[in-house]
């Protein structure tokens, strides 16, 4: 590992060690104010879909919907897994299948 | 510490721990593919165990993303950890410092999950808590390595569908927590704006921006409450 790679991993750890630990230490009965406790709250939500989306739809230069897009069509069964199920392991599951019996399809020529 | 409490704690692990291997294993496998050393994926493992955001620093990394954008998306991917940790703060009241910052630093989307709700039932063993934690900690590290070394028995992962664990995790983490109004805000407005700095070519700052904005709209959004809602006026 290089030394960008080992300054990437110790500043991830700092970003992801602090928020974790630093309000159980702190603020025992502590409240935030309303308004930011919402925000916080929403940040879970929005983020998840701001990774999510992306990796569903292909970047710039390719038309947004195509038919051999994997990840799209893939997500579909993976959304109804989730919505039925509420497990992460059955959405990750479904969506693992899914995408491999997508793609098995596509590359053997079937449908074109 | 009981043996009793520590066996109940990894017993409590086990359907967490069905769910994570799969990602843990896709994680090792494709940053093998990436070409990535051993050391990367163990590291991230061991020092940051954030499953989202270690899958997400090795495809920006392999990007060419700049360190620093890495560590912002890393920093906003992991923020609700935040809120989560100051959720379960003053149910720790009676554990040690050290109690504390171990619970802290193995928090997860999972195990914050699992303990708030063992709490709120009034069970809240210290011993157990721990010990599911860091069997978690333990399994993941452990998958992710097996992954990394199963990466030469599978050449082509995509053909298993094994690229698409980490969008999957991303939808099962991410619809349960849609129920209500402003947090379904926040996720179109978060997934639209990310998309289109995507589309536009910013997509390192995509996840940030994306996240900010959208918690900001849903932040503004009424909580309606459905029931009162669908009361027609007087």
């Amino acid at each position: 590992m290089n030394e960008t790679l080992w300054l990437v991993v110790a500043g991830m750890t700092a970003v992801t060690v602090l928020p974790r630990v630093l309000p159980i230490l702190l603020l025992s009965g502590w409240r935030l104010p309303r308004f930011a406790e919402r925000w916080l709250a929403l940040i879970a939500p929005a983020v998840l879909s701001a990774l999510l989306l992306p990796e569903l739809l292909p970047d710039a230069g390719a038309p947004l919907f195509s038919a051999s897009n994997t990840f799209l069509w893939a997500s579909v069964p993976a959304f109804l897994a989730a919505w039925r199920t509420k497990s992460l392991f059955g959405t990750v599951a479904a969506g693992i299948v899914s995408a491999a019996l997508l793609r098995a399809i596509l590359t053997s020529g079937f449908l074109s | 510490m009981k043996a009793a409490s520590v066996k109940k704690g990894m017993r409590g692990a086990l359907p967490i721990i069905l769910g994570g291997v799969p990602i843990g294993m896709a994680h090792g496998l494709l940053t093998r593919q990436m070409g990535f050393a051993i050391e990367l994926p163990l590291f991230l493992s061991l020092f940051v165990f954030a499953g989202s955001s270690q899958f997400i620093a090795v495809s920006m990394l392999q990007a060419g993303a700049a360190p620093l954008a890495v560590i912002g998306t890393t920093f906003v991917v992991n923020f609700r950890h935040l809120l989560m940790s100051a959720s379960i703060a003053p149910r720790l009241k009676s554990w040690t410092f050290l109690q504390r910052f171990l619970m802290g630093c193995t928090l997860t989307d999972e195990t914050f999950a699992v303990h708030s709700a063992n709490f709120a039932a009034g069970g809240a063993d210290t011993t157990e808590a721990l010990s599911l934690n860091f069997t978690l900690y333990l399994m993941w590290t452990l998958s992710v390595v097996s992954g990394f070394q199963m990466g030469n028995l599978i050449e082509r992962p995509e053909v298993w569908g094994l690229d698409f664990a980490l969008p999957a995790m991303f939808l099962g983490l991410l619809l349960p927590i849609c129920t209500r109004r402003p947090a379904v805000a926040a996720a179109l407005c978060g997934g639209a704006v990310s998309l289109s700095l995507h589309r536009l070519g910013f997509g390192s700052w995509a996840a940030f921006t994306g996240a900010l904005a959208g918690a900001t709209a849903g932040a503004f959004v009424a909580d309606g409450n459905p029931k009162k809602e669908a009361k027609p006026v007087e």
